[in-house]
């Protein structure tokens, strides 16, 4: 590791940080200083049980979709889909800059014209990005757990823990994913492919309950493996999907680095 | 003793051609200029020796390691400024220059103050705000700061103004004189003439010719166009070297191959009203001189 790397990385994201942590706990608040009213109205229960299954499955991100309890709303409304979209597409943008962007700025040249290798250059950036991860999804979870006391909702800390440590081990995953993506093709192809694979495992995940045949691939969707509600209500963290995810991450970073180790970087 | 030694270096990119069975050697302390006109695959070379690109055939080493398997070595004491310059535009030219010093903990920066006072550098503003003038100074900072062994140069004076490029010049000749060594491409012939002992010649891939500098000399071109007052006769330019393109009583169009003096002597007879003298393009120079390259 190259800790010159790592600082400036973090230096360099502090402020795309600062803004992501405000607007996911802006989001967060909103979430659970609403939930007291929406719980407490039974219209609201009423409407709920007309809609579609379809459209609660995908709010849901698949499976069942309780919006009456507490971790069910906030899985539903926050967890499940919005915040891994807004944290996931950082994520990506993140992953793709390790090199791609470097790469597409011109700057890869004097950076890789200095006495560093390769891959220390590449696990740096991964372990600049990690900790930034790292620190969104602790502020996110710390956040919703103040939020929650301070509204009088119940979300367990041991299910906030849990959920944390799913969310994080699946953004790592995302992250490398996205790192390969970036090591095999031009930022913003990378960019396009990390976010077609992101939809496309939520639809197939959310599809699965509505379709026998879809179902047969679910598997293939990531979000099979992210179950916030979970994660939340149990308050016990499920290690097979950490590992899962992680073994994941390990794999398509290992792959990235491969195609690294031997890239051209061609002259812009 | 070769600091560069290039064995049969082939490089494609797919089907198009970068470098094709190009060996040459440049010895420790001298100045070897690397000359060719645009695409010739200078670029490619440096980008081999540096491990930006991997070559598809050959074997080069620098300072005596290889440059595919002992990358990080060569790069241990190299000073690189590339042709095209691209710099992180929020860092201020300070901030550039510790993040990169950083990445050499054990060979300071012990140029940088002197090189600053001499390109007349303001390292507080931030890159994206310079000048193309001022960037290539900060990138020749960065290169030369740390007092390299071996310097790489791909196009270094590009958008330096004469007078920096007469400093760069002497600073290059400076560190010559500690016994460095510097690999210096270029497609401008008189930036090579002025600093370099001898010149490697490429030309679509393939390295054409090594030659001392007085030789290159030799077969410069030059285009003079000159207007006299007097009439002048045609025949005063039968000179060996010299053919009249275009010629009036008064006006004369001369192309000058080799040495331009005995040109000059016949005008300083007469009463000269103008003249333009333009060096001719590599391009040209390659054509007249080197020809084809035969694949």
């Amino acid at each position: 590791m190259n800790l010159n790397l790592i600082y400036r990385d973090i230096k360099d994201r502090r402020v795309s940080m600062f803004m992501m942590s405000m607007s996911v706990l802006l989001y967060a608040l909103v979430i659970i200083a609403i939930y007291p009213v929406f719980a407490g109205n039974a219209a609201f229960a009423q409407i709920f049980k007309q809609y579609p299954k379809a459209l609660l499955s995908l709010l849901a991100g698949g499976g069942n979709a309780d919006f009456f309890s507490p971790a069910g709303f906030l899985s539903i409304e926050f967890l499940s889909l919005w915040w891994p979209i807004i944290v996931g597409a950082y994520v990506m943008t993140l992953a793709t800059a390790i090199v791609a962007k470097e790469i597409n700025d011109g700057t890869m040249d004097v950076l890789l014209s200095q006495p560093l290798e390769r891959w220390k250059l590449m696990t740096s950036r991964l372990a600049a990005d990690v900790t930034l991860i790292f620190a969104l999804d602790a502020v996110t979870m710390v956040g919703i757990w103040l939020f929650a006391r301070a509204y009088a909702v119940e979300i367990s800390t041991k299910g906030l823990f849990a959920t944390g440590i799913l969310a994080l081990s699946m953004f790592i995953f995302l992250e490398c994913l996205s790192l390969f993506f970036g090591m095999i093709m031009d930022r913003s192809k990378a960019l396009i492919t990390s976010i077609t694979v992101f939809i496309g495992s939520h639809l197939l995940n959310a599809l699965s309950d509505l379709n026998k045949t879809v179902a047969k691939f679910r598997w293939m969707s990531f979000f099979k493996y992210y179950k916030p509600a979970a994660a939340l209500t149990t308050g016990e963290v499920p290690w097979k999907d950490v590992a899962l995810f992680l073994g994941l991450a390990a794999a398509f970073a290992i792959a990235a680095y491969i195609a690294f180790r031997r890239k051209d970087i061609p002259a812009t | 003793m070769a600091v560069i030694k290039i064995d049969k270096l082939t490089k494609y990119y797919g089907a198009s051609r970068g470098v094709e069975d190009l060996s040459l050697e440049v010895k420790q302390g001298e100045i070897f200029g690397y000359l060719g006109p645009n695409g010739a695959g200078k670029t490619t070379t440096i980008r081999c020796l540096l491990g930006l690109i991997f070559p598809t055939g050959g074997k080069a080493t620098v300072m005596g390691h290889d440059i595919v398997h002992e990358s990080f070595k060569v790069r241990q004491n190299i000073g690189y400024i590339p042709g095209d310059l691209n710099l992180y535009p929020k860092m201020t030219g300070e901030e550039l220059l510790e993040y990169f010093s950083r990445f050499r903990p054990d060979k300071p920066a012990v140029l940088k103050d002197d090189l600053v006072t001499r390109f007349d550098l303001d390292l507080t503003r931030k890159t994206k705000e310079l000048s193309r003038g001022n960037k290539q100074k900060l990138i020749i900072i960065l290169a030369l700061m740390h007092d390299p062994d071996l310097l790489i140069l791909d196009e270094p004076t590009l958008g330096l103004d004469p007078l920096m490029q007469k400093e760069f010049y002497k600073v290059l000749r400076e560190f010559q004189a500690r016994g460095k060594t510097v690999f210096l491409s270029s497609h401008i012939l008189p930036d090579v003439e002025k600093t370099c002992e001898r010149v490697g010649i490429v030309k679509e891939g393939k390295l054409v010719a090594i030659e001392d500098v007085k030789a290159v000399e030799t077969k410069k071109i030059r285009h003079i166009e000159v207007t006299f007052l007097d009439t002048v006769k045609k025949e005063e330019f039968d000179i060996d070297g010299v053919s009249v393109i275009q010629a009036n009583d008064h006006e004369f169009k001369l192309k000058v191959k080799g040495k331009i003096d005995p040109v000059i002597k016949v005008m300083a007879k007469h009463q000269v009203a103008d003249t333009i003298i333009e060096h001719a393009s590599l391009e040209e120079i390659f054509l007249e001189f080197y020809g084809e390259v035969t694949r």
